[in-house]
């Protein structure tokens, strides 16, 4: 039970009309309805409070520099409003909001005596700062709410669901012990392909599989060793015993790429690894891209989930084992199964299947063991286990989405409304 | 990935036994190979570039019958056909091999065969026609002695499919095939052709001639391949070789002259591999006597036999795939079976840790979060269009690709408030006040090098400008890193002027805010005042 009455402003208004109520009889007079921002500035006291209410509400709109008349109004609510509280007569719980934020009222306070006098054993709708102050809670009874009512909508902030699902990748994989790695968007072709041995004329490096950069064209690869080395392997085999391609086009391996799979990471952290980091696991969350076309299924730019072991007498048992330890983790399932496969980086090679009740036998990744033209060169003497994952299912199957596209949605309604993973 | 589609009771017939829908996927699947479609008549497989012998029809039959072990690897005879191939000086395609193959019965199920190896090799092995290329012909039209040799643009044969002579100039402008491959020869001053006694039966890579036509009334062949690379070339003359021997056609080997060499089309030589019984225990992690090697290995079509510790392995001329011991270790796991095999996790010790750089933005994803803002996430690739021109500003060096797939995405994004100005305009019709924020990779070029950083930009959009609120939570921001910042007015085409500030941490210039000028709002077609503050991140990395 609170009281108002008009602050000074209030009274100001009562008398001469609201300012918005001036900027629209300003723009009536117009001819078209339209008026030079410098122009109204001058013209009406309160400028920035004309303009604020006068869009709010939508009656004018800015425009070119000037504002325009779009709307005009049958009343001004909160001048009538004005008049009832300045009469002691009541208004809407909402315009006395609206008036309170306009600092057009304010609220009265009652001495303790006073107000209980006024309140005890009346029903009262808000409990208030005073009531609980001096104890009048004691004397008063609350009004009912309605507490099936929905209340006002509000929408807080949140993470991305997609970011949210790559945060719970993360953690699954730390606690598998992995390391987080990270490497460069634009990639040198040397890292994405031929530091794994794929073939200067091998079809995934066409145009068709990988972005080719106009600008930077071509970089260099430091170290100078490691050059050499990859050089050797695709000519002869290097010192692996194998048979190479007995060819190697240098300058594409110079050239600037967007990285096409998270595989360059790991060839780039192979490279700078030591004696002393082993035994090592680690793993990267790679934004890559391909040409492809743009559907349901495909995007351009997506993220690949990469990762790689590598210690003294691991084989092709421990591949499989950490494969299906990933996915047991990562995708929550029991069964797993594996079949051959190939990547021009590994050998042997596997495909994982996981068994999902709603798809059946669905494959959600691919491994194998980095290929000593792979490892040797880079100075690695050790098995190197590689797998990687690719998020796109694992993302619509959590996210219950059914197209890839609203990983990069453009939806607002949809990501304010989207649940949290709970997985 | 290469999928072909076969006529299902012709590879049943070639493997020799009778298997349902489920057997034949069952066994199909032990390899590299996947089904994808299986009907009454026909079987989608999808292949693997690497197997390229097994994508012919008679290739894949002959793997699966070693498989079920109804045949033992052996050594075939090519017999010799007598007569020569003589290979003169071709610039633009060097290399030619060739042979023979007798007594042939064609149904039209056998030439559809033909077309799609030679269309699948020529995509695949051949990359798309440029390493090799294949060329099948009637043998009885054709009079000895052939010759491999380079010709004059003008003269003429009648290309396969047309009854009207032209000159090999003419192929590239009346056939369909001419304008395809072109590329590959037209810059040279003379082109590659066969011929014999009556004139050009062959142009390749380009078109055979309508003389040789084989169809099925054709008794002999005579095959032949050419191309860049000798390698290339021999391996696909073995694979051809091969897949009609597995017919059970007779094969003859040409005598190929060149120069003053002379060597046999078809050398029949199976590259010898040692094998170590330590290694495929060391790869595998099982233990396997020599015997079941041995037997794995003839599974897979290997000539193998026991050299003390060790493994002779003859490797067929057709599987080009080995380079390494490694490779013949996978197809003992093939053979073994890869769920055989029990996972096993190896009793290492590894420490794991997150990237700090990720923590740190996933810090701040929390504190804009905790602010009211929404986030969003668009891609890095973007436009010049939406990077300059639509925001009002200078085009600049950015990071361009050559083969783009669509106008929208052509070049890495320089900033995020083109990214937040989109997601802007694509939500007119929602509710606001709208409060967004991107974390997210912009890349720089600087001196022609690839500089990536991590951005934040924020925004407010509402019927009224909410430039206060925005200052608001620039200062809460920066007090919770443990940043002091100041603030520099500035002048910049994307913000109305005199609402606009740079962000300094260090003196050093690390963001901008400001109200977005009507004039950019115009742009991307936004009808509520939009305030924005966009931060680079890079300063908490070092």
């Amino acid at each position: 039970m609170k009281e108002y009455r008009l602050t000074e402003e209030g009274k100001e208004y009562l008398e001469k009309g609201l300012p918005e109520r001036r900027l629209i009889e300003l723009l009536k007079e117009e001819p078209d309805h339209f008026i030079k921002m410098e122009v109204a500035i001058k013209k009406i006291k309160n400028f920035h409070i004309a303009i604020k209410w006068a869009v709010e509400k939508g009656w004018v709109r800015i425009k070119n520099g000037g504002i325009e008349l779009i709307s005009i109004p049958k009343e001004f609510p909160e001048e009538e409003a004005l008049k009832k509280i300045a009469r002691g007569g009541k208004v809407s719980e909402e315009m006395i909001r609206i008036l309170k934020r306009r600092k057009l009222i304010e609220e009265v306070i009652l001495e303790k005596e006073e107000l209980e006098k006024k309140l005890k054993g009346k029903e009262v709708s808000e409990l208030t700062h005073q009531i609980i102050k001096y104890g009048i809670w004691r004397v008063v009874k609350f009004k009912k709410f309605n507490v099936r009512a929905e209340g006002k909508k509000e929408y807080p902030g949140k993470i991305h669901p997609y970011i949210q699902l790559i945060n719970l990748v993360r953690q699954k994989l730390l606690s598998l012990g992995f390391k987080e790695v990270n490497g460069p968007l634009v990639e040198l072709n040397f890292w994405n392909c031929d530091a794994l041995f794929m073939p200067s004329d091998h079809p995934a490096r066409s145009i068709h599989d990988i972005f080719l950069l106009k600008n930077p064209k071509f970089g260099e690869i430091k170290d100078k060793k490691v050059w050499e080395n990859v050089k050797k392997a695709h000519l002869n085999g290097f010192n692996t015993k194998s048979k190479g391609w007995g060819f190697w086009d240098e300058n594409l391996a110079k050239r600037y790429i967007l990285r096409s799979h998270g595989t360059a990471v790991s060839a780039r952290t192979l490279a700078k690894l030591k004696e002393k980091d082993l035994p090592f696991k680690m793993f990267t969350i790679a934004k890559v891209f391909r040409p492809d076309v743009i559907d349901a299924k495909h995007f351009i730019e997506f993220d690949q989930v990469e990762g790689i072991v590598v210690a003294k007498n691991l084989n092709f048992k421990h591949l499989l084992g950490f494969l299906k330890e990933i996915a047991v983790e990562i995708f929550g399932v029991k069964k797993v199964k594996f079949k051959p496969s190939y990547f021009p980086f590994t050998e042997p090679s596997v495909e994982g299947y996981i068994w999902l009740k709603d798809f059946g036998w669905t494959e959600f990744g691919g491994a194998g063991i980095f290929r000593k033209e792979v490892t040797y060169p880079l100075g690695i003497k050790y098995p190197v286990l590689a797998w990687g994952l690719g998020l796109g299912r694992l993302a619509m199957q959590i996210l219950k989405i059914n197209d890839i596209r609203y990983l990069f949605s453009d939806n607002l309604d949809w990501l304010r409304n989207k649940e949290v993973i709970i997985w | 990935m290469v999928v072909i589609t076969y006529n299902k009771n012709e590879l049943i017939k070639l493997i020799g036994k009778k298997l349902n829908d489920k057997q034949l996927v069952e066994l199909i699947e032990r390899f590299k190979t996947n089904v994808e479609e299986i009907s009454e008549n026909e079987i989608k497989v999808e292949h693997t570039s690497d197997r390229i012998d097994m994508f012919s029809i008679e290739g894949f039959a002959k793997t699966l019958r070693l498989f079920i072990g109804l045949e033992k690897p052996k050594k075939p005879k090519f017999r010799d056909f007598g007569k020569s191939l003589l290979v003169k000086k071709v610039k633009a395609r060097p290399y030619a091999l060739a042979f023979v193959v007798k007594n042939v019965k064609i149904d039209e199920e056998f030439l559809r065969s033909l077309m799609n190896i030679q269309e699948v090799l020529h995509l695949t092995i051949g990359r798309k026609r440029r390493k090799i290329a294949i060329g099948i012909h009637d043998l009885d039209k054709i009079s000895f002695p052939i010759v491999y040799e380079e010709a004059n643009k003008k003269e003429k044969f009648t290309p396969l499919g047309y009854f009207e002579e032209m000159s090999l100039e003419e192929v590239f402008e009346k056939t369909e095939k001419g304008k395809e491959y072109a590329d590959l020869i037209k810059k040279f001053e003379r082109y590659p052709v066969y011929r014999d006694k009556k004139g050009i039966f062959s142009f390749p890579p380009i078109l055979n001639s309508e003389r040789t036509r084989v169809t099925t009334k054709t008794k002999n062949l005579l095959v032949e391949v050419t191309g860049i690379d000798e390698t290339t070339v021999k391996q696909t003359i073995n694979i051809l070789a091969f897949s009609f021997l597995e017919r059970g056609f007779k094969v003859y080997s040409l005598d190929i002259k060149k120069g003053k060499k002379k060597i046999k089309s078809l050398e029949n030589r199976w590259e010898k591999f040692l094998v170590r019984k330590e290694e495929i225990e060391n790869l595998l992690g099982i233990k396997l006597t020599s015997k079941r090697i041995v037997k794995i290995l003839e599974k897979l079509g290997y000539l193998a036999k026991v050299k003390n510790n060790l493994i002779e392995v003859e490797i067929p001329p057709y599987r080009i795939d080995i380079l390494h011991e490694w490779d013949i270790i996978e197809d003992i796991a093939i053979g073994y079976g890869y769920e055989n095999f029990e996972p096993e996790l190896p009793n290492i010790f590894t420490k794991g840790s997150l990237s700090k750089e990720e923590e740190i933005l996933n810090r701040i994803r929390e504190i804009m979060v905790g602010l009211g803002y929404q986030e969003i996430l668009t891609p890095v690739l973007s436009s010049k269009e939406k990077q300059f021109k639509r925001m009002g500003i200078k085009e600049k060096e950015v990071v361009e690709i050559e083969n783009p797939v669509s106008n929208e995405y052509t070049c890495l994004r320089i900033s995020l408030i083109p990214s937040l100005l989109y997601f802007y305009s694509k939500n007119k019709h929602r509710e606001f006040p709208q409060l967004i924020f991107e974390i997210g990779k912009v890349v720089h070029l600087e001196n022609k090098k690839p500089i990536e950083k991590n951005y934040l930009a924020f925004g407010i959009s509402d019927s009224v400008t909410k430039f206060s609120e925005l200052r608001a939570s620039i200062s809460f921001l920066f007090k919770l890193i443990w940043k002091k910042f100041e603030i520099q007015e500035a002048k910049d085409k994307r913000f109305i002027e005199g609402r606009c500030g740079k962000i300094f941490v260090n003196n050093k210039e690390v963001g901008i805010f400001g109200e977005i000028n009507p004039e950019i709002l115009e742009n991307w077609k936004i009808e509520m005042p939009t305030v924005i503050a966009e931060i680079d991140l890079s300063f908490l990395f070092k």
